[in-house]
């Protein structure tokens, strides 16, 4: 702190002493205040003097200060530089600035700011130097330079220390005591650390233009940044971009110069102490782009000091610690840039990194830790950014383990598409949630649009007709009821179909039947050959004896009884006509009624044959298989009682019949076969057995023709054929015969239905296959 | 009036009862089948009792004869049948009728129908039944009946080797043995239906008969 500073009565900080508000609480200073431990009014006066006589176009501008903001003073200069063209020659091109016009008060100020300066350089090397410090000052880390080297090093930095109008180190170091630096206080500290970061910035702005230069342009920079350089060129000048300096630069503000000193150094302070924010920490770092704010300085009250500063040889060596003057050297003549005669400093060839150093002297997590501790030096986004890029291209993709990722929940909603983001939409804000209007969050997929809603399903049951006509089916029957009354019309056609066809069928086969018999015409045709088996029986009757019995065993049930009486009227008549014996038996209860009655009824035509006298009932025989078996192991116990419940064998006709054998001929009357069978296996087998003969029905004859082939029955009458052709042997043509053009007739109407109905059920058949293969 | 004629009057009503099924099953229809039914049950019984029970088991015990009891008593254990405690009782007659059954049964059909079928075929190579030289035609006639009868026998010949692969198959000869029989079977189901409904024919042609001499005899 100077003697000319104002202490803030709001925030109590130090001000400059033209300052008219607080730099840090903008309070309104009040010039009468106490001022810090140097402050001294006539120092003002004569500051006020100085500033009167030699920049006296200056003044109104400077006198209106109380009015004006400092950002309106700095416009209004502007537009009055732009306005008047340059007055001479840029008094900082050769740093011959008067050292007269400076007065001793502020050289002293300048020397002892600048000693304190150079102190306080060194103090954060030693003792709170960070590690990108120690990267650059470290004086174990930096190589040890050749003294000659040093030397010419330590010439070139004196000389470009001058024409930047910081002061000549040497000068400085010369000067500086260690009792300066004891007595150097807080703020004055902070001053010289500015300056330190100031050179700093300037080291780093060198290198970076040798290394990027493109990331120096100042397109790539903010906006606000390049204003902010913009504000600093009107008030700095680079002296060694020449062509960069205006003549307003170059005019001396002897007055207000100090205040942009301050104010950059304030502004870094506050920064510095402040959480940064967004626009600060961009001036912040303008300002330390444009480090060599503090190196235009020429036209502050420090530039008579530059002048012995242009002479470093002849300055003699101050009396400094071993440890400053080592540092000194190695900090100021080692790293900074030297001046080409054209006064541009020259690049730094090959070597990216601002201080080159063994990459075996640093430990690995400081190596690592480089780009990091870049950003920390306050290098903007658009330098680092491109090596980040670099870096991230060479790092192998990441890929996710299957378990993860199969728990993602996005990526479980939607498939996995890749989205191509482009880096706008990669960087733009969320739009929605909680985290909308924040840059860098990763966006999640819109699911609204992915969700479907889901399906709903009905709770019934969707059954097909037929389904529905088995439900109603089942139904009915659990509840007793007709089911066709309850599934509905459409099954009551099949049956009106079914009785309609029924009945044409039956009056066409009745028509078949009567044709004939009301015709005066026969319209069969009468077979002229007769079938072996009926001649055989035929002869087997005739060749009986006419006394000896025939036993007549008749089986067949009430329904063919008709048939039966037709088929076997032929045999029994011929019997009749032989006069022959008849023991009528059956193995059912019905044969024998009906077979008596027939042969009662046959009587009737034949007179001559008596048959209360030649025909024996003995009723039932029992026992099926065994009673037939039975009647050839002992006829009288088989067949001990007629139907009139009198003795059997004491009737005439059966006198002398003891054995099976005694009979003329077994003849079996039955509509089954397997009674013809029974009759064979059980009597045919015997030894002594009489000829076997069946008058069968129709539906019998294909299997009893089996055993006339075998000769184990000696013929059979089968059916109206077989009667029709016994008669026709016989020569007696009796009912069978008449009927027998119906019956032709009738067979052929049944052939022909049933050949219809068959066709007609194959063609039904095979659409209905069709309908369900094509269904299937 | 001629009981006769009552008679034939009654079974012409009858008869059209029963071919009133052809506009369906109806009332009709269904009382005169009972009537048959019932009818056939009692003229059973009476048949039953009077020419089994009275003839052959009571006129022999009234005659004296004791051999007559071991029908009786069978017959008596067989009607304990009736009675679930003793039923078991009845397990005696059973199986007096079911074994000496099936044995004349099975002794009836190995010494009439299979021997008997044997020597009936191998007549036709050989001596006729009566006795006379067999002919050409029989020859023929006896080879196709051969071929019919093992054809027949084949088709149902039902068990099959079997193989590596885990299907089991016939023989080549039995599959074709088989199939020729089941033409063979084929042709006398055909020939046995025909034969039914040649009888049914018989049966209908014999009723309508019937009909027309009863109207014909009542129009008279």
């Amino acid at each position: 702190m100077t003697m000319a500073d104002i202490i803030c009565p709001i925030c109590n900080r130090v001000n400059e002493s033209s300052a008219e508000r607080c730099w840090y609480c903008q309070a309104i200073l009040i010039k009468d205040q106490p001022t810090g431990t140097g402050n001294d009014p006539e120092n003002d006066k004569e500051k006020n003097q100085i500033g009167s006589s030699q920049y006296s176009e200056q003044a109104p501008a400077s006198g209106n200060n109380e009015e004006i903001p400092d950002w309106l003073a700095r416009i209004r200069q502007l537009e009055k530089e732009e306005h008047e063209p340059p007055a001479g020659v840029n008094p900082f091109q050769n740093g011959e600035l008067p050292k007269e016009e400076s007065p001793d008060w502020l050289n002293d100020f300048r020397f002892e700011e600048d000693s304190s300066l150079e102190s306080t350089r060194q103090q954060p090397e030693k003792g709170t130097s960070t590690g990108n410090e120690e990267g650059f000052f470290s004086k174990d880390n930096l190589p040890e330079p050749h003294p000659s080297e040093k030397i010419e090093e330590a010439d070139a930095f004196d000389s470009l220390l001058a024409e930047l109008g910081i002061g000549a180190a040497s000068s400085i170091e010369e000067d500086s005591t260690s009792e300066s630096i004891d007595e150097t206080p807080a703020v004055a500290n902070e001053q010289v650390e500015s300056d330190y970061l100031e050179r700093l910035g300037f080291e780093e702005h060198q290198n970076q233009e040798d290394t990027s230069p493109q990331s120096i342009s100042g397109s790539e920079f903010p906006e606000k940044v390049s204003d902010s350089s913009e504000e600093s060129d009107e008030v700095l000048e680079f002296p060694w971009e020449e062509e960069k300096v205006t003549p307003s630069m170059e005019v001396p503000q002897p007055v207000e110069e100090p205040q942009p000193e301050i104010e950059s150094e304030q502004t870094f302070q506050a920064e510095s102490k402040f959480e940064p924010v967004e626009e600060p920490d961009l001036n912040y770092q303008a300002d330390l782009e444009l480090e060599p704010e503090p190196e235009p300085e020429p036209t502050s009250p420090l530039e008579p000091e530059i002048e012995p500063a242009g002479v470093p040889e002849s300055t003699p060596e101050p009396d400094l610690p071993a440890w400053m003057k080592s540092a000194g050297d190695d900090d100021l003549h080692g790293d900074l840039p030297t001046l080409d005669s054209s006064g541009i400093i020259p690049p730094i060839n090959g070597t990216p990194t601002p201080v080159s150093f063994d990459d075996d002297d640093l430990p690995e997590w400081l190596s690592l830790d480089q780009p990091e501790e870049k950003k920390k030096t306050g290098k903007p986004k658009t330098e680092t950014a491109p090596g980040i890029e670099q870096d991230a291209g060479k790092l192998e993709r990441a890929h996710l383990p299957a378990w993860l990722h199969a728990i993602r929940p996005v990526e479980a909603v939607t498939p996995l598409q890749p989205v191509a983001k482009s880096s706008g939409e990669e960087e733009t804000p969320a739009e929605k949630g909680i985290l909308a209007g924040i840059e860098g969050v990763l966006r999640s997929t819109d699911l609204s649009n992915q969700i479907k809603k889901p399906p709903v399903y009905s709770a019934g049951i969707e059954i097909s007709e037929r389904q529905r006509q088995n439900v109603m089916l089942f139904r009915s029957l659990l509840e007793g009821g007709t089911p066709y009354e309850t599934i509905g019309a459409s099954p009551k056609v099949p049956v009106k179909s079914n009785v309609v066809l029924r009945i044409v069928v039956t009056l066409a086969l009745l028509a078949a039947v009567l044709l004939p018999l009301f015709s005066y015409t026969s319209i069969g045709i009468t077979p002229v050959l007769y079938p072996a088996e009926v001649v055989n029986t035929f002869g087997a009757v005739q060749t009986m004896q006419s006394g000896k019995p025939v036993l007549l065993a008749a089986h067949f049930e009430a329904g063919l009884a008709g048939e039966m009486e037709w088929t076997s009227r032929a045999v029994i008549e011929h019997l009749m006509m032989r006069n022959i014996p008849m023991t009528v038996i059956s193995t059912n209860t019905i044969g024998y009624a009906v077979l008596e009655e027939e042969v009662r009824d046959i009587s009737l035509t034949e007179t001559a044959y008596a048959v209360d006298e030649q025909v024996v009932n003995l009723g039932y025989l029992p026992g099926g298989t065994l009673g037939i078996l039975s009647l050839t192991q002992n006829l009288h116990e088989a067949l001990p009682y007629t139907t009139s419940v009198q003795p059997a064998w004491n009737q005439p006709v059966l006198q002398g019949i003891n054995n099976l054998s005694d009979f003329g001929a077994v003849i079996v009357f039955t509509d089954n076969a397997d009674i013809v069978k029974t009759w064979v296996e059980q009597v045919g087998t015997s030894s002594n057995t009489p000829p076997i003969l069946a008058v069968v029905s129709a539906q019998a004859a294909p299997m009893t023709q089996p055993y006339y082939d075998s000769g184990q029955i000696k013929g059979f009458v089968a059916g109206m054929n077989g009667s029709q052709a016994y008669e026709q042997i016989l020569q007696k043509p009796f009912s069978s015969s008449l009927v027998f053009g119906s019956f032709q007739l009738t067979l052929l109407a049944t052939a022909l239905i049933v050949f219809l109905g068959g066709a007609a059920s194959l063609v039904l058949s095979s659409g209905t296959g069709t309908k369900k293969v094509g269904g299937r | 009036m001629n009981t006769e004629l009552i008679w034939t009057f009654v079974s012409f009503i009858l008869t059209l009862l029963v071919f009133s099924y052809l506009l369906g099953d109806n009332p009709v229809f269904r009382f005169v089948s009972a009537l048959f039914v019932g009818i056939t049950a009692g003229y059973f019984a009476v048949v039953i009792l009077y020419q089994v029970v009275l003839a052959r088991l009571v006129a022999p015990l009234l005659q004296g004869s004791f051999v007559s009891l071991v029908p009786l008593v069978l017959s008596g254990l067989l009607l304990l049948k009736l009675s679930p405690k003793l039923s078991r009782a009845g397990d005696i007659p059973m199986a007096l009728l079911v074994g000496v059954g099936a044995a004349v049964a099975i002794g009836g059909a190995v010494l009439g129908t299979l021997f008997g079928q044997i020597e009936g075929a191998i007549s036709y190579f050989g001596v006729q039944p009566d006795g006379t030289p067999t002919t050409v035609y029989r020859v023929v006639e006896g080879i196709f009946f051969l071929i019919g009868t093992l054809a027949a026998l084949a088709y149902f010949q039902f068990g099959a080797r079997g193989k590596k692969q885990g299907e089991q198959k016939q023989p080549v000869l039995v599959r074709i043995f088989a199939w020729i029989g089941r033409i063979f079977i084929a042709i006398t189901l055909g020939a046995v239906f025909a034969g039914v409904l040649t009888a049914g024919m018989t049966a209908l042609i014999e009723r309508s008969d019937f009909l027309i001499r009863t109207v014909f005899t009542l129009i008279k």
